[in-house]
């Protein structure tokens, strides 16, 4: 018989957390009993029979062998029947696909990953990563903003990634509702590079938000004297196949699906319909 | 190896090609132009082999249906719904523009990893293709090598020679299939008369466009004013990308059976000139704009290409050209940011 990539294999959802108000982590395991081997900034495509197929940044550990996780926002047709599953439901999965970070190539540098909103699920593989082999690299600061402090994920993880040694989490929001107390910084996520001190040649920055974020963070960095090879980029397109056939993620000649979605700035910089 | 087939056998030829178990499609007269068909025993005589373009690419709808399922899950199982291996299928007088097309398709699909219902249709056509005689003021395949006649790709290649067509073999299957049909062998008079009539097809053709460092132009080009004054004129009704031979994209849907409580996953045909083609979640767009939707199909067509599949996605079959409402011109676009014409 013929490979088939577009047939998902079954995955049960054993537990669903909540993230905040609009967001929800969904914890699965491959019904036939076998592992979503991906490596950090990778993704998978899930399905909601009868409604659709979506693609979502793994989110666990890599490390992890029974479980992986998707962090999901109700946005749409599918993300909300998603919202409507409880563990024992079983769902469509493929994957992993696509090019990951490049944690290789980075080993002995120091890390700066910078995360805005939903952003920082494709970055969470790699602090876990990170902490798992900790002598691999030099120092790591996570920079992460979200528009308000109710809307930030993974708050409940914060405490544990200050306590991997020399690592260092900075938060900011756009807004501080009246109610809500916030110690941290108020201010767009680039702001928080003037606490980073990079050791220029010897760093590597990871980036995941908001296309305009983004195109802001990249920016302040090549100003700061980062080369662009050093800035990576994980992108959002839109995806119906994942392998290349569908042809909605192209920028250019690239294919989000399988050229990235992580990206070197040096690769995109010249690609168009890039920054909305 | 080649032969002469009388124009008045191309029925009979027809019929023999059907009781070989094949399911055979040919130009048939529709209401208003050629329409590919499938053609039973009984409707060989409509075959109609003198036709310049049908509107819709022939190969491509065969190989990868406008609407196809791709699998159908009910009560907790999946069942594959792959095309019928042992079905065979052959199409018959398709120009050399068409079967180019179909060979650029098959870079893509058969990219790994392989889309498995394009490589299951693909395995099963024998193609008899049918060179040009004649060409209408759209074609302009002369220009991307890929007309008016066909050097390899096909099955069976038919010449019109007026009375008679020349039948060259191209493959063994090909070969198979006229093994046990009567014809004369072909002589240096028939292929002499094939090359003519290749010429004069040839020189017929009046639309051109260069390609010359066509890609370095077109990166050149991205951000020049031409797109937006597209923009100004393009409805976005993306007639361009259904009727383009080479236009791959698709979209996945997933349909309730309504009699057997299943559900049915579907691929339909989609295309980038389309508003919601680059749409993401929460209002994002990529494409927002039309002229950046008009960018990336002549990009993609006349630059991408060559990076993603090494060469350009154009075959100058002209439908695009032909079926634009707003009388938007592949060629003309090409020359415009050559300077070439206003």
């Amino acid at each position: 018989m013929l490979e088939n990539p577009y047939i998902p294999v079954f995955a049960k959802v054993v537990s669903v957390r909540n993230e905040n108000s609009t967001t929800k982590t969904f914890t699965l395991r491959m019904v036939n009993g076998g592992a979503m081997r991906f490596r950090p900034g990778q993704f998978d495509i899930v399905s909601c029979f009868g409604v659709g197929e979506s693609a979502f940044s793994i989110c666990s550990s890599p490390e992890e062998k029974d479980v992986f996780e998707n962090t999901v926002r109700r946005v749409g047709r599918v993300t909300t029947a998603l919202f409507n599953t409880k563990p024992g439901d079983v769902l469509g999965v493929r994957g992993p696909y696509g090019k990951p970070w490049p944690l290789e190539k980075a080993a002995g540098n120091d890390l700066i990953l910078i995360a805005g909103g939903m952003g920082l699920a494709p970055l969470r593989p790699v602090i876990h990563y990170v902490a798992r082999h900790r002598d691999l690299y030099g120092s790591v600061d996570i920079l992460y903003g979200a528009r308000t402090p109710g809307d930030m994920i993974y708050t409940y993880e914060f405490d544990s990634w200050r306590n991997i040694p020399n690592t260092r989490l900075y938060l900011t929001v756009d807004y501080v509702p009246p109610d809500v107390s916030w110690e941290h910084d108020v201010g767009v996520v680039t702001e928080l590079l003037r606490y980073v001190k990079p050791r220029m040649r010897y760093t590597t920055v990871f980036i995941c938000g908001p296309e305009v974020m983004m195109k802001f963070a990249s920016q302040m960095l090549l100003r700061i004297g980062f080369y662009p090879s050093e800035v990576y980029l994980s992108l959002e397109r839109r995806m119906k196949c994942g392998v290349g056939k569908c042809g909605h993620c192209q920028i250019g000649y690239k294919y989000v699906c399988k050229d990235g979605p992580v990206f070197n700035m040096e690769e995109i910089g010249l690609l168009p319909d890039v920054i909305e | 190896m080649s032969f002469v087939i009388r124009r008045e056998e191309i029925p009979h030829f027809s019929r023999h090609v059907i009781s070989k178990g094949y399911a055979l499609f040919a130009p048939v007269k529709g209401e208003y132009r050629h329409v590919f068909r499938r053609i039973g025993e009984n409707q060989v005589e409509e075959i109609s082999l003198n036709y310049v373009r049908t509107t819709m690419p022939p190969l491509k709808t065969l190989l990868i249906p406008p609407r196809e399922t791709l699998f159908r899950i009910k009560d907790g199982r999946i069942e594959e719904t792959l095309p019928d291996p042992n079905s065979r299928t052959a199409i018959l007088g398709v120009h050399p523009c068409d079967v180019n097309a179909m060979n650029l398709l098959e870079r893509v699909y058969m990219d790994r990893p392989k889309d498995p219902y394009f490589e299951a249709r693909r395995k099963n056509l024998l193609v008899i293709a049918l060179n040009c005689k004649n060409s209408d003021e759209y074609c302009f395949c002369t220009s991307l090598g890929t007309g008016p006649s066909l050097e390899e790709g096909f099955d069976l290649l038919l010449t019109d020679l007026g009375d008679r067509f020349l039948l060259e073999v191209g493959s063994k299957r090909g070969a198979e299939l006229v093994g046990d049909f009567y014809m004369p062998q072909a002589t240096s008079v028939d292929i002499l008369e094939k090359n003519d009539v290749i010429r004069e097809a040839r020189n017929s053709i009046r639309r051109h466009v260069n390609t010359a460092g066509l890609q370095r132009l077109m990166t050149g080009a991205l951000y020049n004013p031409v797109w937006n004054e597209l923009a100004e004129k393009c409805t976005g009704c993306g007639a361009c990308n259904m009727v383009c031979p080479t236009c791959f994209c698709f979209n996945v849907v997933d349909e309730p059976e309504l009699d057997t409580g299943g559900v049915l996953r579907k691929r339909t045909w989609d295309g980038c000139l389309l508003w919601e083609y680059a749409e993401v979640a929460l209002g994002g767009n990529f494409r927002r704009d039309l002229s950046a939707r008009i960018r990336q199909f002549v990009n993609h067509k006349m630059n991408y290409w060559l990076n993603q599949y090494g060469s350009l996605g154009c075959v100058g079959c002209g439908r695009c050209i032909e079926q634009c409402p707003a009388g938007i011109d592949i060629t003309r676009v090409v020359a415009r940011l050559r300077g070439e014409t206003p």
